[in-house]
């Protein structure tokens, strides 16, 4: 069987039908470890791709005003239990572009396995893109993640991004991501992480607001059981007139887990507000009775608040 | 035999009495009042009831059709069919109205139950019950998966409290109809126009019921 199609089920298995790979009108690069299985481009999207020194750089530019029906995926994984895959992602969002992106993680497979993806991020004046990112693991926890992503969000553009690792064991997870806000720029950024037995997640956000009228929101859901270990910091730094953010971190902790989140707020314009929220503990006792009171075991009741934060 | 039985219940929060030796029942399909002004313990009777986390009678009894249910955990009472809304429903992230009323293995038409509290279904179905919902929208959605859940013993905590003056007439009428689906209601109110769609209603004051009756003809002092 072709290496492509080896990749299928776990495609499927992401809840994804892997014919979007055979639509003529969906962009896609899809890669096993650092093999290069296939991409297509299509009107409206550029792609280079090359390698380096063990590293794939993949440039993705959407053309100036260009609407981009289709999501563009990217499914990175690997079929093998050990080894590793390197990837840096260059996308360029041309003034006035919309897409969407939807890069599929798929590892379920990984033992010792060690995935990094850099993302650089243009958004030109105007422009707009929504990147998913979904990360779907097997349970062995053998699987070390690093994700970095910059992003330059241009003058009323919009980038909206949202990393979920949800099924399987974490592993070790660092994921940083540093964004950049110009004016009435929107930044909205959503990690949810459900950490395991010994996990580890370290998660950085960081968004500047220095763009008049620019805004932003940082939502983190991580839940946590066995000795899983989460240490969560988002920062938004205001320095415009008008700009307003927000941070919103929720984990909900079991067993041995320990959960740490760390806001940090830095105003430098009179006219900007940075605000933020944290919630870090057991299970809330009325959610929980709530569902009970509906007929719900405190199991069943603490399974369906847990899954529906990370929804 | 009354569905539920309190029989010189006590329970207090250290030096302080909240209820004392008190007594009531309720009968099946009946829907029972229970008012006192803020602070007289009706909702801490509720909670003792439902068997909410902490709340154990110092001395007493609550039987529910016969069985003394003082002791069951709270998911106990609930597969027993005692169901509750407090008055400050809890808000949930990631669940919608639709998996809500779903609880339970209901089979209602939930179309029809969010109906029958005012909420459009097709706009209200498949949103979810976070922050971005009212507090009244909220309640409504508790009454609705009432409906749904049809549990033989309903507790309804100040069913009104957060919905506008204008919609209370409706939702009287939605507790009319939990009852019409075969629920006995423990319907806790301070405000008399709420329980006067009782059959029967008791006062609380000093951590006893003092005056039980029919609304339309009177309390009785006991």
């Amino acid at each position: 069987m072709k290496l492509r199609e080896q990749l299928f089920p776990l495609l499927n298995a992401a809840g994804v039908d892997s014919g979007v790979l055979d639509d003529p009108n969906t962009a896609h690069i899809v890669a096993d470890g650092q093999i290069l299985v296939s991409h297509q481009a299509i009107p409206g999207v550029k792609m280079v791709i090359e390698e380096r020194g063990g590293v794939t750089i993949a440039g993705i530019t959407i053309a100036c005003d260009t609407q981009i029906a289709n999501p563009v995926h990217l499914c990175f994984g690997l079929l093998q239990r050990v080894g590793s895959q390197h990837f840096i992602i260059h996308i360029i969002m041309e003034p006035g572009a919309k897409a969407g992106f939807i890069a599929h993680g798929l590892f379920a497979n990984a033992d010792i396995v060690r995935h990094s993806m850099e993302k650089r991020v243009e958004i030109g004046e105007g422009a707009e893109l929504d990147f998913i990112d979904s990360h779907i693991h097997g349970m062995s926890g053998g699987i070390e993640v690093k994700t970095t992503g910059k992003v330059n969000v241009g003058k009323h553009g919009r980038y909206r991004s949202d990393f979920s690792l949800t099924t399987g064991r974490v592993g070790c997870l660092d994921l940083n991501e540093s964004i950049q806000a110009d004016d009435y720029a929107v930044v909205e950024l959503a990690t949810r992480v459900f950490g395991h037995d010994v996990d580890l997640i370290k998660i950085n956000e960081e968004v500047s607001l220095k763009g008049r009228f620019s805004r932003s929101m940082i939502k983190s859901r991580v839940a946590l059981e066995g000795e899983a270990r989460a240490d969560i910091v988002g920062m938004t730094e205001g320095s415009a007139e008008g700009a307003r953010g927000h941070m919103d971190c929720m984990e909900i902790i079991k067993d041995q887990a320990i959960g740490q989140s760390t806001p940090i707020v830095k105003v430098s314009h009179p006219l900007a507000k940075i605000t933020h929220e944290a919630a870090i503990g057991t299970v809330d006792k009325k959610q929980m009775e709530t569902l009970i009171a509906h007929g719900l075991s405190p199991e069943q009741a603490t399974d369906m608040i847990v899954l529906g934060i990370l929804r | 035999m009354p569905l539920l039985e309190v029989h010189h219940a006590a329970y207090g929060v250290g030096s302080k009495k909240i209820l004392d030796d008190l007594d009531m029942s309720i009968q099946e399909g009946e829907i029972h009042a229970l008012i006192g002004t803020n602070g007289t313990g009706k909702s801490t009777l509720a909670r003792l009831i439902m068997g909410s986390e902490g709340y154990t009678l110092s001395s007493g009894q609550i039987l529910f059709a016969g069985q003394d249910i003082g002791e069951w955990p709270m998911y106990k009472r609930a597969l027993m069919g005692i169901s509750m809304v407090w008055q400050e429903p809890a808000w949930f992230e990631g669940i919608s109205v639709r998996d809500y009323l779903s609880l339970g293995y209901s089979q209602a038409d939930l179309p029809d139950c969010l109906a029958q509290v005012g909420l459009d279904p097709g706009e209200y179905l498949d949103r979810l019950l976070d922050k971005r919902m009212s507090g009244g929208e909220r309640k409504r959605i508790e009454l609705a998966s009432m409906l749904a859940l049809r549990p033989k013993l309903c507790i309804l905590d100040e069913p009104v409290s957060g919905i506008d003056l204008v919609s209370v007439k409706s939702i009287l009428a939605v507790i009319g109809r939990i009852k019409q689906n075969g629920s006995s209601i423990l319907l806790i109110t301070h405000r008399e126009e709420v329980a006067g769609i009782a059959d029967r209603v008791s006062l609380l004051c000093g951590g006893k019921i003092i005056m039980s009756g029919v609304p339309r003809t009177g309390y009785h002092l006991l």
